[in-house]
């Protein structure tokens, strides 16, 4: 380092010979300020995670068994999967409502591959990331080079991948996939789901890429302060595109995966989708208006919910009742926000 | 391992009172003389706004040691002529020469390529992100092998680095590690950004009014860094407000009025009451040329 005048380079042409080595040394104390900073965001998510597990729990002594958890956790892992695409999204300032039509589409052009045109599972598990890298591309163009505000271009695109699946499938189903693709999504590994497998593997290298690559950086720069992204020489729109291309390709890994779990595919499904998953992103400490993502907090997140629809059927309510409680928990979860927004404009 | 790294630079004069501001105090070095070759040349440059002309033919030299202080009344066009000179802004007119060469900075890093780096009126920071990931932003210190591939950052490198530039320069920051820019005051604020452009800054250093909002105690920090940074090897532009500031720290003052130079004078052969009675107009162009 001590030649670093190579172009591209920091110069340190203007390291005048007085500085302060001690400067760096106070390591453990801005540890412990992250973590603590890291828990206060969370605080939100894990009291009423840990009070509707207690008051399920004595509502009903099977909710508290391994087998029902890691059921919730198998539930789960599909909108988790998702969730980390994004939490990458909604750190950026963007949005995506089109990740449940895109799981539907994503879904019936693998599913449909396998049943009604023999496609080894290889290649339709390639197909389903390559239908996914395509969606999130659109998305993407329609947000970069149209212009359109994410959450009126992906609203848009909701309905129309949604209606490209209906006019594919025209209310037919494709049912008994081949074994491979129900291990992936109902198969154990000892006592742990194949799919909570996945997401977990999805959650670890989300938060990773989150916080040790230009991806996770780029993502917390642009939604924290987009002109200064810019003005820093990154490529806002090129990079926009590929958040919304990974949001895409993981709802692609999302429906290999739900494809396993249902054994079938049907062109309802994933309709709604797209509350939940942000429910769950907003939950987690993901913040609304970009610049701090919580990878760990959206697993938190989607966790809960699941919690509490497993909960709900266990307690006898219907899925109504489930809906209701996922708009209040919404609702709950941007209103916490933007209170606490308020609060740190005060400051 | 950091006495290499902390290498005062070579052939840098940091002592030039009392020199004549139009003879550069470094120049011993080639190309680096008021006479020489401006580093930096802004040639006849217009840029509008819909209906507003915020800069209508505006032509500088910037030479390599010397500080040029621009001054004019809100809506000048100084925050805009900093903006063209870093490639924010497409010029409309008029061209833009570094070392001779006409360069066109229509990508966001062009400039910065060229070794011009600014500090801009509201900093450019991302508040979300801490000092070293804000000094590095966009020139991320990559991992080696298949990391760089990978778009892996090497955050202990980018710590290390950055601290030094903080330390060297003397920024007010107990610790730089994880703190958010966002949890840091303005005189902190404003030496994360000056830090950064001195960083990278190879060749010319922009700062758009480095000391408005700020309290009397960090003023006076901010200045003493800027005031360190005169006479090495950089051509700097002082976008300024505040007479004094300006008298103190600059070796010749442009004044834009409605978009034009309408003076250019030796900081030495003037004085604040005549370059306020160009700013506001009392008093007519007579050097509108630099
Ligand atoms: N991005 C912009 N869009 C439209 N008008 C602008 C923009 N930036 C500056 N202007 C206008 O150009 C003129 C010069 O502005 P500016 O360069 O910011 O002045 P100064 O920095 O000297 O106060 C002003 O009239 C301002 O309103
Ligand atoms: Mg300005």
């Amino acid at each position: 380092m001590s030649d670093a005048s190579k172009i591209g380079e920091p110069n340190d042409l203007h390291a005048a010979g007085k500085g302060r080595p001690d400067s760096a040394s106070a390591k453990s104390e801005p540890v412990v300020r992250a973590v603590w900073a890291q828990l206060r965001r969370l605080h939100l998510l894990i009291i009423p995670l840990v009070c509707f597990m207690i008051a399920f729990s004595l509502m009903h002594d099977r909710f508290l068994t391994s087998v029902n958890l890691l059921n919730v956790a198998r539930a789960a892992s599909v909108t988790t999967i998702i969730g980390v695409g994004m939490t990458f999204l909604i750190t950026s300032r963007n949005l995506d409502l089109s990740v449940g039509s895109m799981l539907g589409l994503i879904m019936a052009v693998a599913g449909t591959a396998m049943k009604w045109y023999g496609v080894p599972v290889p290649i339709a598990i390639l197909m389903a990331l390559a239908a996914g890298a395509l969606l999130g591309v659109i998305n993407g163009f329609v947000v970069t080079a149209l212009k359109v505000p994410a959450l009126l271009a992906t609203l848009g695109t909701l309905v129309a991948y949604r209606g490209i699946l209906n006019q594919y499938m025209y209310g037919e189903t494709a049912s008994r996939m081949p074994d491979s693709i129900v291990f992936l999504g109902q198969g154990m590994v000892g006592p742990v789901p194949v799919p909570v497998i996945v997401a977990a593997i999805a959650v670890v290298a989300g938060m990773l890429v989150y916080r040790f690559t230009v991806f996770g950086r780029y993502a917390v720069a642009i939604g924290g302060n987009e002109e200064a992204a810019k003005r820093a020489g990154i490529n806002v729109n090129f990079w926009k595109v590929v958040f919304f291309t990974v949001q895409g390709m993981l709802c692609g890994v999302a429906a290999i995966v739900y494809l396993g779990q249902l054994n079938a595919t049907h062109p309802s499904i994933g309709t709604g989708l797209e509350l939940h998953i942000i429910a769950g992103t907003i939950l987690g400490g993901t913040l609304l208006f970009g610049g701090y993502g919580s990878i760990g907090g959206m697993a938190l997140g989607m966790y809960l919910i699941d919690v509490l629809e497993n909960g709900l059927v266990l307690a006898g309510a219907g899925f109504f009742v489930q809906q209701i409680f996922l708009g209040i928990l919404l609702i709950a979860a941007v209103a916490a926000q933007l209170a606490q927004r308020r609060r740190r404009d005060v400051e | 391992m950091a006495a290499g790294r902390l290498i005062v630079p070579p052939a840098v004069e940091p002592s030039h009172e009392g020199v004549d501001p139009n003879v550069s105090p470094n120049s011993s070095q080639a190309n680096s003389s008021r006479e020489g070759e401006p580093v930096l040349r802004v040639r006849n440059v217009s840029k509008r706004f819909g209906a507003v002309t915020a800069l209508d033919g505006v032509s500088i030299d910037f030479h390599i040691g010397e500080t040029v202080g621009v001054v004019g009344d809100n809506g000048a066009g100084k925050s805009t002529l900093l903006k063209v000179m870093t490639g924010v802004h497409r010029p409309d007119g008029g061209s833009l020469e570094v070392e001779g060469k006409e360069v066109t900075f229509d990508a966001p890093g062009v400039a910065r390529a060229n070794g011009i780096e600014a500090v801009y009126q509201d900093l450019a920071l991302v508040d979300d992100m801490n000092v070293a990931e804000n000094m590095f932003l966009g020139r991320e210190i990559r991992a080696g092998g298949i990391g760089r591939t990978l778009g892996i950052v090497n955050r202990k490198a980018m710590r290390r680095q950055a601290a030094d530039a903080i330390a060297n320069l003397r920024v007010p920051i107990p610790h730089i590690d994880e703190t958010l820019v966002r949890r840091m005051s303005g005189g902190q604020r404003q030496g994360v950004a000056i830090a950064r452009s001195i960083m990278w800054g190879r060749k010319v250093l922009l700062l758009d009014e480095p000391t408005a909002a700020l309290g009397v105690k960090q003023q006076d920090e901010v200045e003493r860094m800027i005031q360190e940074l005169r006479g090495k090897s950089l051509a700097m532009m002082i976008i300024a407000h505040n007479m004094p500031l300006v008298f103190r720290l600059t070796d010749r003052i442009i004044v834009l009025r409605h978009g034009r130079v309408v003076a250019a004078l030796a900081t030495a052969e003037t004085s604040p009451e005549e370059v306020v009675t160009y700013i506001t107009g009392a008093k007519t162009p007579v050097s509108a040329a630099s």
